[in-house]
């Protein structure tokens, strides 16, 4: 605080700024201290708050500064006003004391000052042992480090300090909210309620024409579909914050610990407690995984006693040192995601993965899950999943499932980026994620779809950690036959297309990262669906050029199509490219599809 | 698809039904890591431990027999499997020091298991913890000889009645039976099977007994089988030979002689050398006059179909 410039903070009041809303929260606070109890101001620089909070709380105010100049604007004003220099804690708490006597304090403001001070953690335990001799509440902010403004410069290596502002060049210390918190907490103040000063555009919002600030730009958008998930202060300009006062807490100001002790994989089970051999059969599968160094979260999905009883059974059941590795945790509300994001949440493993309660796996699921981890650290994995169609039958009159057909390749052998945007290839269980793609992205299960979250979740973790694949096969969708139903019998078409297309739009309205690779995939695609045009051209009634056209173009693209391209690969390339047409149209051109299939064929 | 009348004291219901029965549980060991048996041995302590809660076990042994060339369990191992699991099972080790199969180490486990009800296990396969109750109650329903339980996660395609779970055989991964009926049967056809389709053989003797091999699906047992990227199951070098070797024996034991010379006709044009000696290896007995007898003329237990010895669901 000595080292401020003069006249460089002579921040004006009004009612919207940092001053209207910290005196709006003292005003809503309930002060329980005498009337005469005074409010202490520190850190006030030329005090403008002062005016309106004597008119609002109808308390002494008293002014501490370093800065002679400002506090000779407050004595001017007829307020009182004490030079003073925040040392440790000790000589903070003396300070403080000392201006105020045997007075009693009501509440404390401690404005835009924590960022300037490099004892900061001293003077916060100062003024926290202080404010608890009085019982006082307090009002404090500071700057946040974590605009998005800040952000998007410094993604592209530009960090400018300025003479004030969010990196004003005298700030010691920079606070995003958890340090800021934390280094509250370390001096035994306890933030209730935020008004945090919001702005979009901070005054670090220059250059004009930043790639990563303007919003119109491609990365600034990629910056702030990250940050408004990610980041919940993305536009805090100011942190702000009623705070009481209580004992110090013993959590570090910083990490202290870079790494933590996890298992391998979280294994996610919801369950409705419905299909407890199914659930019995899931557990096998994992007590005789070849990698055991994982973890089971059962989500009981608004179980009722019975029900509950039931899956607490299944988990008894199990051998000791298995059933060590198994947690039940009730979720009560929500729809069939909700348990999803409930259980990712608690997740400790380095990945996380869903197994619904009927699933299989095979004992090298989660070995391959590790390698791939191992190898590709930070992007999903996914290994192959076969379907299989099961059934339910009684023998002995007890309940049993079984298979009921072999087992089908219906989901490819490897990960491609583009089919995933327009259709789920991976079942749930056959992709792990890893924590921070949840943790720190902010990316979650769309509680508002009913069908094909997955899809909607997968999309965009892997937008941004890109999937490692295996051709392993290690575990089996099974797909119920008749009465046993799944999420696929519950839903009706209409209901699974409507979740579709909003995905679809979601998809859309976001920026898309592609993988290496990928322009060459939609190259590829595009010539095809030229060629598809070309051919649609020479075959259209009424073209007087039709069919003299269709000659030469057919040679030409023999030609083409064997250079580049084998049979099987060009083949499966036009089907995919028809796929854009609408069902509609297909059926439409079904005719000349299928002749342009058979004369693929040929070639 | 029994020939016979079946017999309540035979099958262990009669037993069953007068209080609790003894169990005796049988693995071959041939070469298998001791963390395999110790983890295998772990889920069948806790499956013996929540059958002996009930009215229907009063014991559970497990019988180990070790056809490696050198001992898989040391007596300082096995002490240690005594103590964690020796609360709810007694564990016993034979070490045969001497590669005798599948068949015919059974046979000799069997010859020291005293209990009323056997189970015959692989070693490596994980029991679900209420296999044992679900599998002894199943001997409650009259007239059932042997039952299995279901193999996860590559299940067993054969096909069974919906509402018994009756069908051709059972494997015996995991199976049950009664010790008497084991004995009344002299085990195991351990002349003429060394590793493969001993278990065929068993059920169908079972069913010409008089007794329902049974499928009992609701009791589930890990079996860590893989499937290869075009989804088909992965079969080893030594299945394949002993597989083919076992069509050859069991399709001359129950009468369908025609088969076998398909199978010869076929192995011997194959050019595959495992298909060469399983041939030479059924010539060779049928020279030295070692073949089982022919047996179930009419055809009424043995299945043949589609190269496989049950109707199957689905192939696999």
């Amino acid at each position: 605080m000595s080292e401020m410039k003069t006249g460089t903070y002579d921040n004006q009041y009004t009612s919207t700024n940092l001053y209207g809303r910290a005196l709006r929260l003292l005003s809503n606070a309930e002060l329980k201290s005498p009337s005469n109890a005074i409010h202490l101001d520190i850190g006030c620089g030329y005090g403008h708050i002062a005016e309106p909070l004597v008119a609002a709380l109808g308390r002494p105010y008293v002014g501490l500064d370093a800065d002679p100049a400002a506090l000779a604007s407050l004595r001017q004003r007829g307020f009182e006003s004490h030079q003073v220099n925040l040392g440790d804690r000790k000589a903070t708490l003396d300070a403080l004391l000392s201006a105020v006597g045997n007075r009693s304090v009501a509440s404390i403001s401690f404005l835009d000052c924590l960022e300037h001070l490099s004892n900061g953690n001293a003077v916060i335990q100062g003024i926290g042992d202080f404010a608890r001799i009085h019982s006082a509440m307090l009002v404090i902010s500071t700057p946040n480090v974590a605009h998005r403004d800040i952000i998007g410069k410094l993604l592209l290596g530009r960090f400018e300090y300025t003479d004030a502002g969010l990196l004003d060049h005298t700030h010691l210390r920079l606070f995003d909210e958890q340090h800021f918190v934390n280094t509250l907490k370390q001096g035994g103040i306890y933030p209730i309620e935020f008004d945090n000063i919001v702005q979009p555009k901070s005054d670090q919002h220059f250059p004009v024409g930043h790639p990563a600030l303007e919003p119109t730009a491609t990365l600034a958008k990629l910056v702030a579909q990250l940050s408004e998930r990610a980041n919940n202060h993305s536009t805090t300009n100011q942190f702000l914050c009623l705070c009481a006062s209580g004992q110090p807490s013993s959590t570090s100001t910083y990490t202290i610990q870079r790494s933590v002790q996890r298992p391998f994989l979280s294994i996610v089970i919801r369950t409705q407690g419905m299909r407890l051999s199914q659930l019995t059969e899931t557990l096998l599968c994992l007590a005789g995984q070849s990698n055991q160094d994982f973890e089971v979260l059962i989500m009981g999905h608004k179980l009722s006693t019975e029900l509950q009883l039931g899956v607490e059974q299944v988990i008894e059941d199990q051998d000791e040192q298995f059933r060590k590795k198994i947690t039940l945790h009730l979720v009560e509300e929500g729809g069939r995601t909700r348990p999803l994001n409930a259980g990712f949440e608690l997740s400790r493993g380095h990945y996380i993965v869903s197994l619904d309660d009927d699933d299989l796996v095979f004992s090298n699921w989660i070995e391959t899950f590790h390698s791939l981890a191992s190898a590709n650290p930070g992007q999903a994995v996914r290994s192959v999943c076969v379907r299989q169609d099961a059934k339910i039958t009684t023998i002995s009159k007890q309940e049993s499932c079984y298979a009921s057909g072999p087992f089908e390749s219906i989901y490819p052998s490897s990960h491609s980026f583009l089919d995933q945007l327009r259709d789920n290839n991976s079942p749930i269980h056959s992709i792990a994620i890893p924590r921070e793609a949840y943790f720190s992205t902010g990316i979650r299960f769309d509680e508002s779809l009913t069908t094909a979250e997955d899809w909607d979740f997968f999309q965009q973790v892997f937008n941004y950690t890109g999937v490692a694949s295996s051709s392993e096969i290690t575990c089996i969708y099974r797909w119920w036959q008749a009465n046993n139903a799944t999420s696929r019998d519950l839903h009706s078409a209409e209901e699974w297309q409507a979740n579709r297309l909003r995905i679809l739009a979601k998809q859309d309205a976001r920026v898309t990262l592609l993988p290496p690779g990928s322009t060459k995939e939609i190259r590829a695609l595009l010539d095809i669906v030229d060629e598809h045009k070309k051919f649609q051209a020479a075959l259209t009634p009424g073209n007087s050029t039709a069919s003299t056209a269709a000659v030469p173009w057919r040679k030409s693209a023999i030609v083409t199509m064997k250079k580049s391209l084998r049979r099987d690969i060009a083949l499966c390339r036009i089907k995919r490219a028809l796929f854009i047409f609408s069902p509609k149209r297909r059926a439409k051109y079904a005719s000349r599809i299928r002749s342009f299939e058979l004369f693929l064929q040929q070639m | 698809m029994t020939t016979a009348t079946p017999n309540d004291e035979v099958s262990g219901r009669a037993a069953l039904l007068l209080g609790p029965v003894s169990i005796g549980i049988q693995s071959i060991i041939y070469q298998l890591p001791f963390e395999s048996v110790e983890r295998s041995l772990a889920a069948v302590a806790r499956s013996a431990q929540l059958v002996q809660r009930t009215s229907l076990c009063k014991s559970v042994s497990v019988y180990y027999g070790d056809c490696s060339p050198t001992r898989m369990i040391s007596d300082a191992q096995l002490e240690k499997l005594r103590a964690q699991f020796g609360m709810h099972l007694n564990v016993h080790y034979h070490f045969f020091d001497s590669n005798l199969g599948s068949a015919r180490g059974h046979n000799a486990l069997a010859s020291s298991n005293s209990n009323q009800m056997f189970v015959i296990l692989n070693p490596d396969v994980l029991m679900a913890p209420r296999v044992l109750q679900i599998l002894v109650e199943e001997f409650k329903e009259p007239g059932v000889g042997i039952v299995e339980a279901k193999q996860l996660p590559i299940e067993h395609p054969k096909d069974f009645l919906l509402t018994t779970g009756e069908t051709s055989w059972v494997s015996t991964a995991c199976a049950m039976v009664a010790s008497s009926l084991f004995q009344q049967l002299r085990g195991f056809d351990a002349d003429s099977f060394f590793l493969y389709c001993d278990d065929v053989d068993f059920s169908w003797r079972v069913r010409q007994a008089g007794y329902k091999a049974v499928y009992q699906p609701r009791a589930a047992v890990f079996h860590d089988k893989k499937l290869s990227p075009q989804a088909q199951w992965q079969t080893s070098s030594a299945e394949r030979y002993y597989s083919a070797e076992a069509a050859l024996i069991l399709s001359y034991k129950w009468s369908r002689a025609d088969l076998t010379q398909q199978f010869l006709d076929s192995f011997k044009a194959s050019g595959e050398d495992y298909l060469i000696k399983a041939a030479k290896k059924f010539e060779t007995m049928r020279r030295n006059g070692t073949l089982p007898l022919p047996q179930d003329p009419e055809h009424k237990i043995g299945q043949f179909i589609a190269g496989n010895y049950a109707k199957h669901r689905f192939a696999l």
